[in-house]
């Protein structure tokens, strides 16, 4: 179910109204409730997925309750290496079972050795890097006795499948987010508050700005060929901010739905096309994934401690790791890897923590040096994004040779594309209204200094209003496939 | 929580009043399909392709066989094509109890044809999924569901003047106006003949599902009203393209015709006396010649059948 279809406007008041209305003075009963609509929300796409999500909720409920107990280290070990097992192998399968084939076969046929192996009809479930991510991090934490394991099996599994962040994140971490299934939740009229201004805030950012931005940009990245150096630039541009209206969109629905539902999830985005460098664009993009791999992958590595080579193997394998996580494509492990290539030399000179506070805190616009340095990364982070977007590597190739070449220069033929200068107006009121929103977790946050409810209340109809006249073909969210 | 509420639900309500009243603006140069879901249920219709859509004007056919009754149901090669989606729609559009209607079902190859690898599976059927699947209420006004579900462009866009190029008339009759300078009709029509010979002729192939379900469509019709079988006339550089997707596809409806005892009245060899768009629909002006025609030569069976 997409949180921008119909059937979620359905479903969320229906689910919101039963859990406060009929189980308001029980926390079992609420958690059943969230369990059973986060099945629903989740089987919409296809019933078969929920033996997945149900499976894996077995799995690591029961290798938690044992790493739980006073067990051997060998034995708390092998009960760590089985969650891992298990959950990357799900992963592995149903993600990168055809990217390990074809590559295997292209190997062997360097080689000049023909193979023929038979192919499998796998469909990849919906979100499931999302929620393997979200168990490991239960067992690895157990594992570490950061936490305590749960005996209740109802709230592990409404932690699993919770439905606002299930398919999408933001990764939640147990200690963070189970802790909230045991405590009585009441409804908080801010908190809710807060969480439509959130929703009306994501919906805005994905059905406006990102799905008119994705009109253009599939355009041109659809017919490269066809376009010059600055109409593919341009193409990059609406690009990189289909994406962030997508995924940040969808994290702030997420956050906003859990928040009417008394639960607070992290922030996931934070503003990152106001970052100065790349280190600070990747402490703004995605937290929950990079704070994920920081903590379970990064350093556990050894960190940026150590020698030149091992930072440098570290960096490497942190950003290779995340692009492979987005899909089994090179196209993606290549943009891992030049993300990389843009943080190292801040990692050697000691400056990758050099921002980290958000432009201009204090004051109202950015200085000229901040201004260029924030359109530098955001020009760098554009370019890697080509490999994001391209079909395969020789089409993200070709697509930047022809950036790189003299028709960079040339006009841009803008009437070829439709509601060219309407997608631009909605990027332009994007960064305007989360340019003075910037010092909140999300760009509406602090718009109780609107003292006059009526105009907080035009400001709400407004948004609504445009949201529903200007929203693009409805796509579905670009990270579900990851 | 009841300040919350109230504050929902008026906010909501604002909300679904602007949605009303911009739904309420929708009429024919805005949408080639939605009137067709906001009338009424109908007794008598005109069914298939785009060909039918353009082609055949119920405001002529009524006025020449003294009905009032008659609708254009057809839509698109893409989202009409008989099949089990089509006759659910059909179903929900024909009013129940009716006796005494007509029902002409315009056939051409493309719609009896699939471009999917697996012609008689119906689940994979390109009209899978389509706004004529989607939408399961086809006669109440304003449509929110046909607007919501499948309307393919943003709102605001019914909002702004949409231009007169495309007109869908109370009755279902979709009417293009464009330019008819003969150099450009020419170059309409050798476009038109030169996508349908490399991007559908390779692809589509002969579904027995389809015939199959074109009988049933008939037979369900039946007890409604009396049914007959067109086919409209084409533009030569199309109809040989047709000929060459099903060859000898005007004897298998007569089959067809023969097997369920009705009427099939073939137009293909006549499509030098019409003008198209783009040699695949009829332009206006020759859309109404031929429902004069065409009710001419229904009046024949109709008093026919009446005599017998």
């Amino acid at each position: 179910m997409l949180f921008n279809s119909i059937d979620f406007a359905l479903f969320l008041p229906l689910v919101f109204l039963i859990y406060w209305f009929g189980f308001q003075r029980n926390i079992r009963a609420q958690n059943a409730w969230l369990v059973i609509a986060s099945y629903v929300f989740y089987g919409w796409w296809d019933y078969r997925f929920l033996s997945l999500i149900l499976f894996s909720t077995v799995v690591d409920y029961s290798i938690g309750w044992f790493l739980g107990k006073d067990l051997p280290s060998r034995t708390r070990k092998a009960l760590l290496w089985l969650s891992l097992g298990v959950n990357l192998g799900l992963l592995g399968f149903f993600k990168y079972y055809h990217f390990f084939l074809d590559n295997f076969i292209a190997a062997f046929r360097l080689f000049g050795q023909e193979f023929e192996a038979s192919s499998l009809s796998i469909i990849l479930p919906v979100g499931i890097s999302f929620y393997t991510f979200q168990t490991l991090s239960y067992s690895i934490d157990l594992y570490r006795r950061k936490i305590q394991p749960t005996r209740d099996f109802l709230a592990f599994a409404a932690y699993v499948s919770f439905f606002p962040q299930l398919v999408a994140g933001p990764i939640e971490r147990a200690g963070q987010l189970l802790p909230q299934f045991f405590f009585k939740r009441v409804f908080n009229y801010s908190l809710a508050v807060q969480g439509m201004r959130q929703i009306l805030w994501g919906l805005f950012k994905k059905v406006v700005v990102a799905d008119n931005a994705a009109l253009i940009a599939n355009a041109i990245f659809n017919n490269s060929d066809d376009y010059g150096g600055s109409t593919l630039l341009l193409g990059a541009i609406f690009f990189a901010f289909q994406i962030y209206g997508d995924f940040s969109g969808y994290s702030d629905i997420a956050i906003g739905t859990a928040r009417l539902f008394g639960f607070r999830l992290m922030q996931n985005f934070a503003f990152p096309y106001f970052s100065r460098d790349i280190a600070e664009f990747w402490r703004r993009w995605h937290i929950s994934l990079s704070t994920w791999f920081r903590d379970y992958v990064y350093i556990p590595l050894g960190g940026s401690k150590g020698g030149v080579s091992m930072k440098l193997r570290n960096t490497f394998a942190i950003f290779l790791i995340s692009g492979f996580w987005h899909g089994a494509n090179w196209t993606f492990i290549i943009w891992g890897a030049l993300n990389a290539l843009y943080f190292l030399p801040l990692l050697l000179t000691k400056n990758n923590r050099k921002h980290l506070e958000i432009v201009a805190y204090q004051a109202r616009f950015p200085k000229g040096r901040e201004f260029l340095s924030m359109i530098g990364t955001f020009l760098l982070t554009t370019l890697a994004w080509v490999f994001f977007r391209a079909e395969n590597v020789s089409h993200a190739w070709s697509y930047l040779e022809g950036i790189f070449s003299m028709s960079l220069f040339q006009a841009v033929p803008t009437a070829k594309f439709d509601n060219f200068y309407l997608s631009l107006f909605f990027i332009f009121l994007l960064l305007l209204i989360e340019w003075f929103g910037r010092r909140g977790s999300f760009a509406l946050e602090k718009l109780d200094f609107v003292e006059h409810r009526w105009l907080r209340w035009t400001i709400y109809l407004l948004l609504a209003w445009i949201i529903f006249l200007f929203a693009g073909k409805e796509e579905a969210f670009i990270y579900f496939q990851f | 929580m009841k300040k919350f509420l109230i504050q929902i639900t008026l906010l909501s309500v604002l909300l679904l009043a602007g949605i009303g009243f911009v739904f309420l603006q929708v009429d024919g140069y805005d949408d080639a399909y939605y009137l067709r879901f906001t009338s009424k249920q109908q007794e008598s219709l005109v069914l298939g392709t785009s060909r039918a859509a353009q082609g055949l004007n119920p405001a002529v056919l009524n006025r020449e066989l003294n009905r009032n009754d008659l609708y254009n149901y057809a839509f698109t090669i893409e989202d009409s094509p008989y099949g089990p989606v089509y006759l659910k729609s059909i179903q929900r559009k024909v009013k129940k109890g009716g006796k005494d209607g007509i029902f002409l079902l315009c056939v051409d190859p493309w719609s009896l044809s699939c471009r999917t690898g697996f012609p008689e599976d119906s689940t994979r059927f390109r009209e899978v999924g389509s706004f004529i699947d989607q939408t399961k209420w086809v006669n109440y006004r304003p449509n929110g569901h046909y607007l919501l579900q499948s309307y393919p462009k943003s709102y605001y866009e019914l909002l702004v003047d949409p231009g007169k190029e495309i007109c869908l008339h109370d009755n279902g009759w979709l009417e293009i106006s464009i330019d008819m300078e003969p150099d450009l009709v020419a170059r309409r029509t050798v476009g038109k003949a030169s996508d349908y010979r490399r991007y559908n002729l390779p692809k589509y192939r002969y579904s027995a599902t389809r015939w199959a379900y074109l009988e049933k469509t008939i037979q369900w019709l039946k007890p409604h009203g009396q049914v007959f079988l067109i086919r409209l006339p084409v533009d030569s550089l199309l109809l040989a393209i047709d000929d060459e997707l099903l060859p000898g596809f005007g004897d298998s409806v007569q089959a067809v015709a023969d097997r369920n005892h009705l009427p099939f009245i073939d137009f293909s060899q006549e499509g030098d006396y019409y003008t198209y768009t783009d040699g695949n629909h009829l332009y206006s002006e020759s859309a109404n010649e031929l429902s004069k025609n065409l009710a001419m030569r229904l009046k024949a069976f109709i008093e026919n059948d009446e005599t017998n």
